[in-house]
This record gives C-alpha cells, structure tokens and sequence, in this order.
C-alpha cells in the first residue's frame, strides 16, 4: 500500500493550509507527522481521509486517484482520533456490535480489542456515563477492530492513561508489522523502529529524519 | 451485509436511541396535549364549525410540535462526531437519509395517532368518517414533511432550530394546503373529485421531494 501525495494544496478563507505538499508513504513504516498548533495536521490527515477536497493537486492511492478512491473508499481506510465517534445513549456492546455490523468486520476481534484495553466490565454500560478518557478509549478499539489497509491516527494518545498508551503503541507496532499503512500526528513521539518523522510547516512537508 | 439487513440495523439504531431519551418524546406529547386543552377550552363550538376546524388543529400540532423534533434527527451524530465512520463506512449518505426518515415517519406516525385521540376526546369530535382515507391522508401528509425536514436536518447539522422552520415552511405550504383540504373533506363525509384532486397533487408533491432528495443528496454527498 502506498499513498502518494502530488502538489497538495488546500486552502480556507483564502488561506493556504497545504501549499504544494508531496511526498509518499509507504505501508511497513510508521509515519509521524509533527508541527505547530494550526500547521495544518489535521486538515492534511482529513484530506488523506477524503473529508475533504483538495484545491490542487491530487492523492494517489496505490495509482488510484483521490476522486476514483473516494467512490470506493469504502472499508480500506480508519480514521482514529481522540473524539469520541460512539452512540452515547448505546451500550459499549451495542455500539461495537452496530459498526461492526455496517463494516462487516468480525465480532470476535472486536470482543479481543474490548478485553485488551480492559472495557470487558463496561460492555453494558451506556457510552454517556463514560469518562473522556474511556470514551477515547473506546474509540480507538473500535477503530482498531477493522481490518483496513491504512490506518490514520489524530493525536490517538492525548487524554489517555499511561497503560492505555503503552497498549495503544502495541497495536500501532503490530499493525505496521502486518504491513498496513500508517500515519499518525501526535505530540507523543514514541521511538519505534520503520518510523519515519516529518515535519509540516508552511503548508510543506519534510522529512525530519 | 445485506443492504435489507443494514437498513433494518440503521432503523433500529435511531429507534433505540430515541426512545432511551424520552426527554423529546415526552416533549412531543405535552407539546400535543398542551394545544388541543387550550383549543377545546377557548372555543365552544357548533359540531359542523369543528369538522372545519379539527383539520386545522391537527395539522398544526403535527407541523410545529415535530419541527424540533425532527430538526435534530442527526444531533447525535453531528455533536459526537459518528459521522467521521459513516463516511468511510459502505453506508451511502442517500441510504442514511432514506432509514432516518423512515425511522423519523415510525415516530411521528406513533404521535400523530396520539395527537388523533386527544384531539377527537378533547373537542367531543363524534363524526363518523372514512378511517382507510383518512389514515391515507395522515401518511401522506407525514411522509412529505418528514422527508424534507430529516434531509435538511442533515444539511444543518450543527446550527440553529429556526433556520429549519425558514426553510421547511414555505416548501410544505403546497403539500399543507392539499392535506388540510383532503382531511376536512374527510370530516365532512365528502369523498369526492376535490378530494380526488387533492390526493393526486399530495402524491405528486411526495415523488417530488423525494427525488429531488436523492439528487439533492448525490450532488451534495456523493459527488467530489
């Protein structure tokens, strides 16, 4: 899997967020992307997401083009972030049960991800009587629970306990062993082997390594 | 997944979710009870000025209670953020609109038969009328409103109640118009061409809205 970024530009209120960005991630590496507050991180990721549309230039999905992988998008990619994305007035259960249901994904991953990040004993509780941080806990191992070839990450660590961090980086780790594709924006930078560090200024994209 | 399977998860989804905050339920029917006591207290009325009058309460409780209501058919997911997975889900954003409206039509048609009661009880309505037509008449009126209003829910996620009733009203006003016409017609034991007519332009009123949906929906969803 690789995906390949050409001449992105994004702009908002006549303001270029992404200014001619290019650069390619492979899949087997971890790809951190730093930068200040309001460098554009997030819109960089939302993009790859296809959340949003490109002004310019164009994201090459395995030679596939934004538009065409836009259309059929569906099941390759995840997007995991620190907000919460569950049904409040569901259980933990029915809410994992719902969108494993719509991803056609399997049950019994799901049900090994709820016992690693220790949400067993909350399966029956509705997702509003949650903390944040096991809201985003939550979150994440549901995200986790598809089987996707990309695997975008928004700050996943921000708001989580130290366990739940150290739980996290091992599946992180785990996923680029199975060779999926991964970029992640955190503050949080974990030294772990393939990974490749970019910084975001500017609207470009460089390599920090 | 089976696309019937899915559609029947999305359905149960919302009805499982509405229900375990009965906080607008409960609105819906003290909003309802609330305006047809003030209605059968102020006014003391001749039994053939009511089959004029009741068409009118009715649909007037149906269109302000469930503007709120239905204005916010998509605040969960907007306020949570659950449209992030629908979007990269194999769910298309037409289907999502279809099931929430026929989630949305399942509720209101469960209050609007409540509002049906009160009001006949409330205003001592006893007139013997046509119950297939009418209930006809009631969906009709229903499916229009809470497809157009579900549909731009979605395009105001996140904004003020008021905008929707600036922009719903004056859309429905054609589709309001042949209902409260078709059910006062019902009242008066009168089944006919009138009646006849104004079916045809509720129906045509409903194919309308609907495919402009769905067009509106690929454009605005689907496209890049």
């Amino acid at each position: 899997m690789k995906i390949e970024l050409k001449n992105l530009s994004f702009s908002y209120q006549n303001k270029f967020i992404i200014k001619k960005a290019s650069n390619t991630f492979n899949s087997g590496n971890i790809h951190f992307i730093n930068g200040k507050n309001g460098s554009g991180k997030t819109t960089l990721l939302k993009l790859i997401a296809t959340f949003l549309n490109p002004d310019f230039g164009d994201i090459l999905y395995n030679d596939i083009t934004f538009k065409n992988f836009k259309k059929n998008k569906k099941n390759n990619l995840s997007y995991i972030t620190h907000l919460p994305m569950l049904y409040p007035e569901l259980s933990l259960k029915e809410n994992f049960n719902f969108f494993n249901k719509i991803y056609s994904s399997k049950l019994e991953k799901a049900k090994d991800l709820r016992k690693n990040f220790n949400l067993m004993q909350f399966n029956d509780m509705q997702v509003k009587k949650f903390s944040r941080g096991m809201k985003q806990k939550a979150s994440i191992a549901l995200s986790l629970s598809f089987n996707y070839g990309i695997y975008l990450f928004d700050e996943p660590f921000s708001g989580l306990d130290i366990e739940s961090q150290e739980i996290l980086n091992n599946h992180i780790i785990e996923l680029s062993k199975q060779n999926k594709l991964i970029i992640m924006i955190s503050h949080h930078v974990n030294k772990i082997e393939n990974s490749i560090y970019y910084s975001l200024e500017n609207g470009k994209i460089e390599i920090n390594n | 997944m089976g696309k019937l399977k899915l559609i029947i998860n999305l359905i149960l989804i919302h009805l499982k979710n509405s229900f375990r905050n009965p906080q607008k339920l409960l609105y819906l029917m003290f909003f309802s009870f609330l305006i047809v006591v003030i209605f059968a207290f102020s006014f003391d009325l001749s039994p053939k000025l009511l089959n004029k009058v009741t068409p009118g309460i009715i649909w007037s409780v149906i269109i302000l209670g469930s503007t709120n209501i239905l204005s916010e058919s998509f605040r969960e997911e907007s306020d949570n953020f659950i449209f992030y997975r629908f979007l990269l889900s194999p769910i298309s954003m037409t289907t999502l609109i279809i099931t929430r409206t026929l989630s949305n039509m399942l509720i209101v048609t469960i209050w609007e038969f409540f509002i049906i009661f009160l009001t006949f009880i409330f205003l001592n309505f006893s007139v013997n009328f046509n119950i297939h037509w009418f209930i006809l008449t009631i969906l009709l009126g229903s499916i229009g409103y809470v497809m157009l209003t579900t549909f731009f829910s979605l395009i105001i996620s996140g904004t003020k109640n008021i905008l929707m009733a600036i922009i719903i009203y004056p859309l429905i006003l054609p589709l309001l118009m042949g209902v409260l016409k078709m059910t006062t017609l019902i009242f008066l034991d009168n089944i006919n061409s009138e009646f006849f007519f104004w079916l045809k332009i509720v129906s045509g009123f409903n194919i309308i809205y609907l495919s402009v949906i769905v067009i509106l929906t690929e454009l605005v969803f689907e496209s890049e």
